[in-house]
């Protein structure tokens, strides 16, 4: 500090070799862990494995073949442009590829009265579901009109992301639609999935009925202060929530959350976003990531969603009856959870920390809320 | 190329242009857990398209630029737009504790907090710049603008740093 401040009196702070030097030596600690580099020349490895798998099917490919592959696809191909040649005029190609937002109020009256429900990965323009939808058509059409301007107005907060260390903090979400009462439609559930899968190479099944809701904290964050003061998480949580679908591998095992939200606003530019999920049916948009994954190595994912089970914890460690409020709190970007129990007038809680460290409590037992809050504080001052 | 040579190229260039990846996208992106995500995907876009470089530009352009694509990628999507994932940037030095240590780390932290809230176009070319030691061509190539917008945003950049610490630019 004090070399900064004699370059400051002598009004040479930012000297490039000065600036160099710190920036290089300030980025110095961060390493690649050996468990990342190990998985990424694993995922290289399948990668190229893939890779020549596929090359060699196309070197043995024969002339016969190569006509039976590719001449029914080429067909069908010019069917199909032959019939949009045909109905241009009547039907709106955007609306049909992009969900359903009609491009003016004209296109939406011409439209027909059908509404389409697509789940798709932005870059690549992939369809995975179609289906349609008499009975809501209108009123979709409608609503998404309307909301054709919201699109540009979601919010940009990333820039103003940097938080003071020594807090707790959520995935901050814009424009949801999200609300706690109620999970994510099973249409919408698979759908997203489904894109998941096709985004990403994987086979991973939906977990079907135990999506769960996750509430975050307050936005901005919890500093250590604030988690001192609080008497229960209520005072930490903020307004928002996301909901997470468990997502099994090949062998039932439980891999992957996804987290998938309600948007307010309707979405329709694809063209620059090649991971975004986005599910829409009845004027309902989902919105989720192919990046987005919560991996759930070294979290007892398991646990985490098992409701049944945190009941009986709480009921066996504290003798409850019966159970006024549950929730599932996020409170370190997908890592750390805690859920909240109130029951008989008092607040419990279940640690399910990946990253938190704490000597008080344990992981996957059940505690008076206070001292979980005070083994947060702990750990964050601790770190 | 054998499949266990190229391999063997793959493992090399994890090992020579890791780490660099992985700061360049954790200054890109602000959150270590997202720079590891875009970590593993810019070596898995380096074997998709390891046959296609030409090596019309040194190795570690091309590589820093399949990076910097992949975190753009990243910051387009409407869903990281709605998902802000938030990190401390504080700087890892040894445990020791001496004055010097101390002082030194917080200069550290106080540099690379200002980098961060510096907005995304000149974060990255200060980036480049000085921490991938990469010249005007080079940056221009990677972020596929006129050489000249590279000179002012680095100019622009240097002067907002300045504001932000105190100080004057000289460069």
């Amino acid at each position: 500090m004090a070399d900064m401040e004699k370059k400051r009196n002598n009004g040479m702070v930012l000297d490039d070799g000065w600036l160099r030097d710190m920036y290089k030596a300030g980025l110095d600690g961060l390493q690649a862990s050996d468990e990342l580099v190990k998985t990424t020349l694993e995922n290289c490895r399948a990668e190229l494995g893939k890779a020549g798998k596929s090359n060699k099917v196309r070197k043995n490919i024969s002339l016969r073949r190569a006509v039976l592959m590719f001449g029914t696809p080429i067909a069908a191909c010019l069917l199909v442009l032959a019939l949009i040649l045909n109905f241009n005029g009547l039907i709106s190609m955007k609306n049909t590829t992009e969900g359903a937002v009609p491009q003016d109020s004209a296109a939406a009256e011409s439209a027909p009265e059908k509404s389409a429900a697509i789940a798709k990965v932005g870059g690549n323009q992939s369809q995975y579901a179609l289906r349609y939808d008499q009975e809501n058509a209108s009123e979709t059409d409608k609503q998404s009109t309307n909301e054709k301007t919201a699109v540009m107005d979601v919010q940009i907060s990333f820039a103003e992301s940097i938080k003071a260390p020594n807090s707790l903090n959520s995935f901050e979400i814009g424009d949801i639609r999200s609300k706690t009462d109620e999970n994510v439609p099973s249409d919408a559930a698979l759908a997203v999935a489904e894109a998941y899968n096709t985004a990403n190479g994987t086979k991973y099944t939906l977990y079907e009925n135990k999506t769960v809701t996750v509430y975050t904290l307050k936005s901005g964050g919890v500093n250590v202060q604030e988690i001192r003061k609080a008497e229960n998480f209520d005072e930490i949580i903020g307004k928002q929530q996301y909901h997470l679908l468990p997502l099994r591998d090949e062998n039932q095992k439980l891999t992957m959350m996804l987290p998938v939200v309600e948007s307010a606003v309707s979405y329709s530019d694809y063209s620059n976003a090649p991971a975004d999920i986005v599910y829409t049916n009845k004027g309902r948009t989902w919105l989720s990531s192919a990046y987005w994954g919560i991996k759930t190595e070294q979290l007892n994912a398991e646990f985490l969603l098992n409701r049944e089970e945190h009941l009986r914890i709480v009921k066996e460690t504290f003798g409850t009856e019966s159970i006024n409020d549950y929730k599932i709190i996020d409170i370190q970007n997908g890592n750390d959870f805690v859920i909240v129990i109130k029951a008989d007038g008092a607040e419990y809680a279940i640690p399910c920390f990946k990253t938190v460290y704490s000597d008080a409590v344990e992981n996957y037992k059940a505690y008076h809320s206070k001292d979980v809050l005070k083994s947060l504080v702990d750990s964050l001052e601790t770190k | 190329m054998a499949p266990s040579d190229k391999m063997g190229e793959i493992t090399r260039l994890v090992e020579q242009y890791g780490n660099d990846v992985l700061r360049t996208a954790y200054v890109i992106l602000k959150s270590r857990e997202l720079a590891e995500d875009a970590y593993q995907e810019t070596f898995l876009r380096v074997c998709r398209y390891y046959d296609s470089y030409r090596k019309e530009c040194s190795e570690k352009t091309w590589v820093t630029g399949i990076a910097v694509n992949v975190c753009r990628d990243y910051l387009r999507s409407a869903w990281k737009r709605k998902v802000t994932v938030t990190d401390d940037f504080s700087v890892h030095t040894s445990e020791s504790n001496t004055e010097d240590v101390i002082e030194e780390k917080g200069e550290k932290e106080e540099l690379l907090r200002s980098i961060m809230k510096l907005p995304d176009k000149y974060r990255e070319i200060i980036h480049l710049f000085y921490y991938q030691d990469l010249d005007i061509k080079e940056i221009s190539r990677i972020l596929k603008i006129p050489g000249g917008t590279v000179k002012s945003r680095l100019f622009k950049a240097r002067a907002l740093l300045a504001d932000m610490l105190g100080g004057e630019a000289h460069g």
